[in-house]
């Protein structure tokens, strides 16, 4: 099993979702991700993102953003893909 | 907190920062120039030098500046070499700029030759940068959509400024100089400011303010019926159809809609706190509204063009930028530091103060009122009492966000 770590962003205004996602970035490992709930997609922690070698899913639901963030790794990446939400 | 990342892919700050902090110099010399000058005709060689300072040297300055800032935050795209393009266009805008007034001021011919070299050499290298950037990204948002709509009216304007400026420097106004000048302010204002500025709140609404996201279909329908509405006013002026009312009675309804909606998200915005810049975004879509009423009453009575110009000039599209700038700066100011490995900073609320900004809200609010009254009862009293605001207004803007960069430009 994963654990998950929550970060609700929806009442945050920027920077503060950016700030928060990066600084829990140091707490995920092989067997835990984040998942952060947001108003719209924020591009500019995908490239954070990207540049440095994390995962992300991102889903839509019920005009909320969901944003699962993962340590590279294909079978964390599988679990969060079949999560039900 | 950001120690061990990359982010390379952010611009530096020194790029968009000077655009931002030039803008508010040529916005103060512009009210300089009121202040001095008698002849404030709508079309008069002075009036066109003035109206450029506020549209080229604050408004596309403002733009450019926010633009390479806005690619990595709605679209993931970055400008590349982004020093080397920040650079030459600002030179080249600002030659531009101050060519084309002093071309103005004296009417010297050649000037306006240099200019339209200039501007267009820095117009076309920024825009072309930016929409090619644009068209790269993949699964393009109904957002990345409107900013490349937004660049290509600006495109098609700027090319027909240039027809304006070459017909002034030949001494060759044809019989349709006016419809054209007239398709030349409706692409700018509707297709170029009007298409930046809903794209932009589409995405810095939510995320500054938290509110919900504007819904897709709002997104899609406004920017659409945009595009369809200018293009048919396009063929219009160029097939002399006459349909004018029309087309500005569709356009009006699409302003009013969007004003509604922006003041109405900003109005039910989750977190409540004193923020000036709300004040400005709210402010600045009442003198949208009120403009575009202004403009609709033209077609049934004989008024004076110069208070629409303040409505949707100063009201409108200056008054948005100014309170984005209150927001932008700071945000960036607080960005480029943690991403450095900073800790020790102000929180971007901090960074400016709010008796200092809503002082300077107060300043443009009385500006405009000022300026408003003084051209309607052509008070030149009024005027220049305007123009003296509207000098210090801009000179605080300055201050205000020097003191935001300089927390910044100390440390590196």
């Amino acid at each position: 099993m994963y654990d998950e770590i929550i970060l609700d962003c929806r009442e945050l205004e920027a920077p503060e979702p950016l700030n928060l996602a990066v600084a829990n970035l140091m707490n995920i490992s092989d067997n835990k991700y984040i998942k952060m709930i947001h108003r719209i997609e924020p591009m500019m922690l995908f490239t954070i993102l990207k540049e440095n070698n994390y995962g992300y899913i991102i889903k839509h639901i019920q005009g909320e953003v969901i944003i699962y963030i993962y340590k590279e790794n294909e079978k964390i990446k599988e679990y969060i893909q079949c999560l039900q939400d | 907190m950001f120690a061990g990342l990359s982010l390379d892919q952010a611009p530096p700050f020194r790029a968009p920062l000077k655009f931002f902090l030039t803008a508010p110099i040529f916005a103060l010399i512009s009210g300089i120039f009121v202040i001095f000058n008698s002849d404030l005709q709508i079309h008069s060689p002075s009036t066109i030098a003035i109206v450029h300072l506020l549209t080229i040297g604050f408004m596309v300055m403002i733009v450019f500046g926010a633009l390479q800032q806005m690619l990595p935050v709605v679209a993931g795209a970055v400008i590349p070499n982004p020093m080397f393009i920040a650079n030459t266009t600002y030179i080249l805008l600002v030659f531009g700029l101050v060519t084309f007034v002093i071309g103005f001021f004296f009417y010297g011919k050649l000037l306006f030759f240099l200019s339209g070299f200039f501007l267009l050499l820095g117009l076309c290298l920024f825009v072309f940068v930016s929409i090619f950037q644009l068209l790269k990204v993949k699964n393009k948002s109904w957002i990345v959509l409107g900013m490349i709509l937004s660049l290509s009216f600006f495109i098609i304007a700027f090319l027909v400024g240039i027809y304006l400026l070459i017909s002034h420097g030949m001494g060759d106004l044809s019989s349709y100089h006016y419809d054209v000048v007239s398709l030349h302010y409706n692409y700018i204002f509707f297709g170029f400011i009007f298409l930046l500025i809903v794209s932009i709140t589409f995405q810095v609404v939510p995320m500054f303010w938290v509110t919900d996201s504007f819904p897709q279909n709002q997104q899609k329908y406004l920017l659409l019926l945009t595009l369809v509405i200018l293009f048919l006013y396009g063929i219009n002026t160029f097939m002399q159809f006459h349909f004018d009312i029309y087309y500005k009675i569709l356009i009006s309804g699409l302003v009013f809609y969007f004003g509604y909606i922006t003041i109405n998200k900003l109005q039910n915005r989750k977190r409540k706190l004193k923020d000036i810049s709300v004040y400005f975004y709210t402010t600045s879509m009442i003198f949208l509204i009120f403009g575009t009423i202004y403009w609709l009453c033209l077609e049934f009575y004989d008024l004076s063009l110069i208070p629409l110009g303040i409505l949707w000039g100063l009201g409108f599209v200056y008054t948005v930028m100014n309170g984005m700038l209150y927001k932008i700066v700071p945000f960036l100011t607080w960005f480029h530091l943690s991403s450095k490995g900073m800790f020790d900073i102000p929180t971007i609320r901090e960074m400016i103060s709010i008796k200092q900004s809503q002082m300077q809200f107060n300043l443009h609010l009385v500006t405009v009122l000022f300026l408003l009254v003084g051209f309607s009862f052509e008070s030149d009293y009024l005027i220049k009492y305007g123009a003296i605001f509207f000098v210090i207004s801009n000179g605080l803007l300055f201050i205000n966000l020097i003191k935001s960069a300089k927390i910044f430009l100390v440390r590196f």
